[in-house]
């Protein structure tokens, strides 16, 4: 019940739809769809079927150019399956290519677009975190210096050269958005923000991670050596490139927040359930007091994280109003949705889990797959700490954090 | 100074809730609370009389800026309330400067509240009747050049929350009301309310016969002075002192019957009375976080060691991150749950069971988080943190008192559960209190 009014009925009915899809598709299945990536992509395209993947992308596409409100939506729902379809879903669904649509560079949209609204699968990749340097990467404050993928331009080409570790989608996307620098030195002038394509010569990537959380997601590291794509696949140029850049540190915030609130209220519903049946001291467990005021601190946990999301999404969603997103102070208030919403979920799975004894731990139950997935909303896009350095900058000049 | 065309106050204070109106209200309590409120924040709470300080600042914004007829209806000489979105933006403005004043100002409108709400709701005639009864004897001096101070007076020495636990329906209030004739008698005593001992009218909390729960319930407006009304002495506080809180004897006190409602209208009217100051406490708390926050950082920002200030050192800036992360959640979450307050028709009734969880939930996340936030920001000031004329150890007291009010996180707790499952914490039951005979 937050925010009801803000909602169209498409939006609603988007949630009924996936809400519904999530119960009988994947939370009977999420045994096997952590153990057989086949069977997470049959999810993947059953999604597609419902016209999801499109959604994002531009109507003159065969999209539907839907909301951060809707996207939001869809990402909660699936997470309360499944974490790892969530960020697969909510990737797919426009996230990567939405910095070339709103800038209407329409080479990057010709080429990759149309693989989106087919019908068909497909998988987009932000390939930004580096092998060396890791945080550094997404440290506004080194404008840049921390990046050490390069991109040379060359006549009509970019070279590109370095190695990203943990992008989501390695190996298996159809595009990937790589975080580049032309020249270190040259600071937020030097970011670029370049397209490759997955056929590209030079592109090769390593072995999926073994995670024990996220499991349905693939991460692998994506390394350049020499690839050449046209000069035309950079986002925008100098400048407004690494305005993208930062933007793209809060809407990837955001994307994660809404995933550590459906990973969550997954948590919540199953306690609630089994504290309701489960009896102690010739009652349901629930009907102590002391269990109730952990209830009440889940549930309370679960609305603060919603007023806060769904807050973010509508101003997201009307950036006339509430832009630039790069600035200092919209990096702060999207950092600051993330870094609660993370610490949230994540107390919540655990204190949760003291009501559910041993079971919270059981493989044969679902619980111990929400204290698995809670966990990397806290540890991915630079931490925890570092988020809280970006809502500091949004009310001084935190000089560096290098 | 809170400025309204900053990219910051857009993202915490968003148009779809603020509206120009609200913005304006709001624009002249932080101005009002940053020129006459900041500069003797650290002595308001030695204003052991009130004299000096409270008196002379709190007349300025109840007389001055209208505050005590804010729940007063137009066509009695008040402004006829705006909106709760409003009166929290204003609740927050002047937590941020001191929390004991904004208390004092929400409980003035707090004592207002059963009436006002008697006269805007589609409600039967005899609540009507109680509202233009009330409004045409008390409105008078709440609209005049003097400071009227108002208070719902409802908690007890014996029954604690069970006084506001709708699921005990009135049966453990132990303040007696009987009719005789044309007049209510009034005996018991009530503990703690706000602004009790200073007020010029009190809204009493009372029980005509326990045994018949709502049926029985009844409020009933008593001025003071009033024959039969008395007082303790003020409670001694660690802080606060903006609010006077003692107790209230009532001995054989009579007022008209008409100053009275009795039965389930009156049962219906108190639930929404007490949800309504959820959203105010929350704006209350998020404003004493704020002020809070304001004073660390000027602080950090020039306060060196380590060869520079001790906010660009890491450690420092996760604490600030920390409690702006808190505070910029908070304020989405009250405003939200204000302007769904001011939306029943979306939301439901204030005393609905999912809007009471709600306004718990809200309520006691962002005062839960108060007192554990301040303390640990005290830990860059070292010792400058508990001096008072440093102005941060005001912020720390005020939130542990922040934290007990209405009911307490505990109270809330369960009224947040009962939005999902039966809960039982009537105060009757196996093991519990008996039914009244």
């Amino acid at each position: 019940m937050n925010l009801e009014h803000l909602l169209t009925d498409e939006d609603r009915q988007i949630r009924e739809t996936v809400r519904d899809f999530t119960k009988k598709e994947i939370i009977p299945n999420t045994k096997k769809l952590e153990a057989d990536y086949s069977q997470v992509e049959k999810v993947h395209q059953k999604l597609v079927d419902l016209g999801i993947q499109a959604l994002g992308y531009p109507v003159d596409y065969g999209g539907g150019d839907g909301t951060n409100t809707a996207l939001g939506i869809i990402c909660e729902e699936l997470a309360k399956g499944d974490g790892g379809i969530s960020l697969s879903a909510g990737i797919n669904w426009g996230i990567i290519l939405k910095p070339a649509i709103v800038v209407k560079n329409k080479t990057v949209m010709d080429r990759f677009v149309p693989s989106f609204c087919g019908g068909k699968l497909a998988y987009a990749c932000l390939s930004m975190t580096d092998e060396a340097g890791g945080a550094d990467s997404e440290n506004p404050l080194l404008a840049g210096a921390g990046i050490k993928t390069t991109a040379r331009l060359e006549g009509d080409e970019y070279v590109i050269n370095g190695s990203k570790a943990w992008p989501t989608h390695g190996g298996i996307a159809e595009c990937y958005l790589t975080i580049c620098t032309t020249d270190p030195k040259a600071g937020d002038e030097g970011v670029a923000l370049i397209y490759v394509p997955k056929d590209a010569p030079g592109l090769s990537f390593g072995k999926p991670e073994k995670k024990m959380l996220f499991k349905t997601s693939i991460n692998s590291a994506v390394h350049y050596d020499n690839v050449r794509v046209p000069k035309e696949f950079r986002l925008a140029g100098p400048g407004m490139d690494a305005n993208f850049y930062h933007f793209l540190e809060s809407g990837t915030g955001w994307h994660s927040a809404t995933m550590s609130l459906g990973i969550a209220e997954r948590a919540f519903e199953i306690v609630l359930d089994y504290t309701g049946t489960r009896q102690g001291g010739f009652k349901p467990v629930r009907q102590h007091s002391m269990a109730a005021g952990i209830l009440a601190d889940m549930a309370i946990g679960l609305d603060m994280m919603r007023a806060s999301i769904y807050n973010l999404s509508c101003m997201m969603d009307h950036l006339d109003v509430y832009g630039p997103p790069w600035s200092p102070a919209f990096i702060s208030k999207a950092a600051a949705t993330r870094v609660f919403a993370s610490d949230m979920a994540v107390a919540i799975v655990n204190k949760g889990a003291e009501l559910l004894g041993s079971m919270a731990i059981s493989e044969d139950f679902p619980y111990e797959k929400c204290l698995r997935d809670a966990k990397v909303t806290q540890l991915w896009l630079g931490g925890q700490q570092i988020c809280r350095y970006r809502v500091a900058r949004g009310y001084y000049d935190l000089k560096n954090w290098a | 100074m809170l400025d309204q065309s900053s990219q910051w106050y857009k993202l915490q204070y968003p148009e779809c809730f603020v509206n120009e109106e609200a913005r304006m209200i709001q624009k002249t309590f932080a101005d009002f609370a940053d020129k006459e409120i900041m500069p003797v924040r650290d002595k308001i709470d030695d204003d052991l009389t009130h004299e000096e300080i409270i008196t002379p600042i709190l007349k300025k914004i109840q007389v001055g800026l209208g505050g005590q007829k804010a729940m007063i209806p137009e066509e009695y000489g008040g402004l006829g309330a705006g909106s709760i979105l409003t009166a929290a933006l204003k609740q927050e403005q002047l937590g941020r400067a001191d929390y004991g004043i904004s208390m004092h100002c929400a409980c003035t409108d707090w004592g207002w509240t059963p009436v006002f709400i008697a006269h805007m709701a589609p409600l039967p005639e005899e609540a009507k009747a109680w509202a233009k009864a009330v409004f045409t004897e008390f409105a008078p001096k709440f609209t005049g050049d003097e400071l009227a101070v108002g208070c719902f007076n409802m908690s007890e020495t014996e029954s604690a929350t069970d006084a506001e636990n709708p699921y005990n329906e009135g049966r453990t209030i132990g303040v007696r009301a009987k009719l005789e004739g044309s007049e209510w008698v009034i005996n018991g005593s009530k503990f703690w309310a706000s602004n009790s001992g200073i007020a010029d009218l009190n809204c009493v909390v009372c029980n005509m016969d326990p045994k018949q729960g709502i049926d029985a319930f009844a409020l009933i407006y008593v001025p003071e002075p009033w024959p039969g009304v008395s007082h303790g002495k003020f409670e001694v506080k660690c802080g606060m002192q903006g609010d006077r809180n003692t107790s209230t004897y009532f001995d054989n006190v009579r007022v008209p019957k008409e100053w009275g409602l009795q039965g389930p209208l009156a049962w219906a009217i108190y639930k929404n009375t007490l949800a309504g100051p959820m959203a105010m406490n929350s704006g209350h708390a998020t404003g004493i976080l704020q002020g809070a926050f304001d004073v660390l950082l000027d602080y950090t920002g020039e306060r060196v060691a380590g060869g520079k200030p001790i906010r660009q050192h890491l450690h420092a800036a996760m604490i600030l991150g920390e409690m702006a992360s808190v505070i910029t959640v908070s304020r989405s979450a009250f405003l939200e749950l204000a302007h769904q307050f001011d939306h029943q028709e979306i939301y439901g009734a204030w005393d609905s069971v999912s809007m009471l969880a709600k306004g718990h939930a809200v309520h006691v996340f962002i005062t839960t988080k108060l007192p554990e936030l301040i303390l640990k920001g005290i830990e860059l000031m070292g010792s400058y943190g508990y001096v008072r004329e440093n102005h941060y150890e005001k912020y720390y007291r005020d939130s542990v008192e922040a934290k007990l009010v209405l009911g307490g996180a505990h109270y809330g707790y369960f009224l947040t559960c009962k939005q999902f499952y039966d809960l039982d914490f009537s105060a009757f039951g196996p093991g519990k209190l008996p039914q009244p005979a």
